[in-house]
């Protein structure tokens, strides 16, 4: 055991740790649907949605489809925050527009870049939008070809909404936390596990119109059980690809005010990979779910192998039996 | 405190309502000691590179870093090599009749078993030492490349290892300067995040395998629309196309406008990477991904950073010059 001042000085880290994440809200805001970059010549914007409060823009996420061309290094993309550029390019016309591979850097194949830190956090006013432009390399030896019309592109930002005050339910939840932290020397590691209930998993609600029998076009909603004591959800993990999430917390915090976003958003996998690869995705600020609180999530339109109407039966197989159709969320929790 | 950390929690304190005077003064005196310690103190890569590959077992190379003319702190060390490879780092002072040796580092056996890699040509992963060490002015640090198996070893393979060292000489800032950088400070309340990229003068694609051995080719970044605190680059050449292949491998030359040469030897650029960030992909291709600077570099307003890649000699595969990426916030 340590020292008592010790311990009360770690506890009061803990505590602090809750004071700020029941301050915070974590958001993730996709851009608005793009249209297919059709060929070389096409630029093509994406908007996100004006913005209801001020925002911390920390990072961001980009994939794309992988249809074609097979390498997409010539694959091009431009920010503007607040009408300030967020990446600063040479000359005019395409190459204002800069190849992001390597900003993420991962294989030259591959299709999610996994999230992009900002090299420093910004702050995005209420109603203030933020543009990505995407275009292709014309030095990337596509010249004259022509892109496949499938081809699209989804920027999902990382956001922050900040409190400057506590409602009388933080308040209580604080409370709750403090009286955990005095009585436990330890935090644990949790795993929330998303399950679907047997009446969505005969539903099969049908989204957009088709049935495809098995996951596109279709919707279903999955829940985490209801904790008992507060918890700190730091991350998420899941191997969906193709679906369409949108995540909120039962207590009322919408992670996904701006609509559904692209799970594959969150992944890094190889081009034309549909295989399982788990995302780890980790918020910069836990988020506080309370007691009898539980997460919720929509997940639609999956495709493929990865379907997003696919039930969860709460149960992560381990990696050397993973298969395309067993699909999970999990959120990775801590006690306080 | 690290620049985002520090920028993360400003940035929260301001839409918390937290934002006080006291935390704009110490937000602004941290944001001022960063130039002035960037300023004063400069950033190196300090390269040591063979001029050959290890053919069998037994092979032995030597390594050796340029003189210093300063003194220094290392901070760590990256690794190209082929696997399999022993390797022993001292540091000597060439200047004294009788040499005395230092011995830092040996038996690093079998790298490439630490990376679960098996491929000739390899990176590896940066290697800290358990305290960053000073180097004299006059010392540099030799490295021992010695070949222990005759089984993937090929004589080609340029082998190389990059230091990250800081200068520790404090160079001159005149004070006028220093007020500009202050009311820059004060006139913008908060950092700005950019991405700097780079600018071919020549080509922008660059084609194997018609580039002979020794070819070389220039980027420049746009001018700095304000000043610059510089942290870190990436890269855009595929490891496995351009790094693994021929007889001397690329490297890269960085000079910022203000004559600050990062690299007194041409780095090889496969010595940079770090295999701990490939998480998907592996080997078989990929970008460099950021390299962090031994310390973030002041870049004035209207100032440039030039790139120069030499030694181009691979069997396939292009590079487009036009993409390498600067890290920055404005000061």
């Amino acid at each position: 055991m340590p020292e008592r001042s010790l311990a009360n000085q770690f506890k009061q880290q803990r505590f602090n740790k809750v004071a700020r994440a029941l301050l915070t809200r974590n958001l993730l805001i996709p851009l608005t649907r793009k249209p297919a970059v059709a060929d070389l010549g096409d630029v093509v914007t994406g908007y996100s949605l004006p913005l209801q409060e001020d925002v911390m823009l920390w990072g961001f996420t980009w994939t794309q489809s992988n249809t074609e061309p097979s390498s997409d290094t010539g694959r091009m993309l431009k920010l503007q925050v607040n009408g300030r550029e967020l990446i600063l390019n040479t000359a005019a016309g395409f190459n204002t527009l800069n190849n992001f591979d390597q900003v993420s850097s991962f294989t030259q194949a591959e299709t999610g870049y996994g999230v992009s830190n900002l090299p420093c956090p910004i702050i995005v006013p209420a109603g203030g939008r933020i543009v990505a432009q995407f275009s292709y390399n014309p030095s990337s030896g596509y010249a004259g070809q022509e892109m496949n019309t499938s081809q699209y592109d989804s920027i999902l930002l990382l956001c922050l909404g900040v409190k400057n005050c506590l409602t009388d339910e933080d308040k209580l939840i604080l409370e709750q936390c403090r009286q955990w932290i005095d009585t436990h020397e330890y935090q644990n590691p949790v795993k929330l596990n998303m399950v679907t209930p047997p009446v969505e998993t005969n539903l099969n609600i049908v989204w957009g119109g088709t049935n495809g029998g098995g996951g596109i076009n279709q919707a279903c909603s999955s829940q985490s059980r209801p904790v008992g004591i507060p918890l700190l959800v730091r991350g998420l993990e899941t191997n969906l690809m193709w679906s369409r999430l949108q995540l909120r917390d039962t207590r009322g915090h919408d992670f996904t005010p701006a609509g559904q976003f692209l799970a594959r958003n969150l992944c890094r996998h190889a081009a034309g990979n549909d295989a399982p690869i788990s995302v780890d995705f980790q918020f910069p600020v836990a988020h506080v779910l309370a007691p009898g609180a539980q997460l919720h999530a929509e997940h639609l339109d999956g495709t493929g192998a990865n379907l997003g109407a696919t039930i969860f039966d709460g149960l992560i197989p381990p990696p050397d039996e993973q298969i395309a159709s067993e699909c999970w969320l999990t959120f990775d929790c801590i006690t306080p | 405190m690290n620049t985002w950390n520090r920028t993360f929690n400003e940035t929260w304190n301001l839409l918390a309502g937290r934002d006080s005077r006291v935390a704009r003064d110490e937000g602004a005196r941290a944001r001022l000691r960063a130039v002035k310690i960037a300023e004063r103190y400069r950033g190196y890569l300090l390269a040591a590179n063979t001029t050959t590959g290890a053919n069998t077992a037994g092979t032995i190379n030597i390594a050796r870093t340029p003189v210093l003319t300063f003194p220094a702190l290392v901070r760590d060390v990256n690794f190209l090599t082929t696997p399999f490879m022993e390797i022993q780092i001292t540091r000597t002072n060439p200047s004294r009749t009788q040499m005395s040796n230092e011995f830092l580092w040996n038996n690093l056996y079998g790298t490439s078993q630490l990376n679960g890699l098996q491929n000739p040509g390899i990176p590896f992963s940066k290697c800290p030492w358990v305290e960053p060490f000073n180097l004299m002015t006059n010392e540099l640090l030799q490295v021992r490349f010695q070949q222990t198996v005759t089984d993937a070893p090929r004589a080609d393979f340029q082998q190389g290892a990059t230091f990250r060292v800081i200068g520790l000489n404090r160079m001159p800032c005149p004070i006028q300067h220093w007020q500009e950088v202050e009311d820059y400070i004060r006139r913008n309340r908060v950092q700005h995040p950019l991405w700097l990229t780079t600018f071919s003068d020549d080509a922008q694609t660059i084609t194997f395998p018609s580039v002979a051995t020794g070819q070389r080719t220039v980027a420049t970044t746009r001018e700095a629309p304000e000043p610059l605190l510089l942290t870190a680059f990436a890269f855009p050449i595929p490891f496995f196309v351009n790094l693994n292949s021929g007889a001397t491998k690329p490297k890269i030359r960085i000079v910022s406008s203000d004559g600050h040469i990062l690299t007194p030897e041409p780095v090889l650029i496969g010595s940079l990477y770090d295999f701990s960030g490939f998480t998907a992909g592996g080997p078989g291709g990929g970008w460099l991904w950021w390299y962090e600077l031994p310390i973030p570099h002041y870049l004035p307003q209207g100032g440039t950073v030039t790139i120069e890649i030499t030694d181009f000699n691979a069997t396939a595969g292009s590079i487009n010059v036009d993409e390498l990426v600067w890290r920055a916030t404005t000061v």
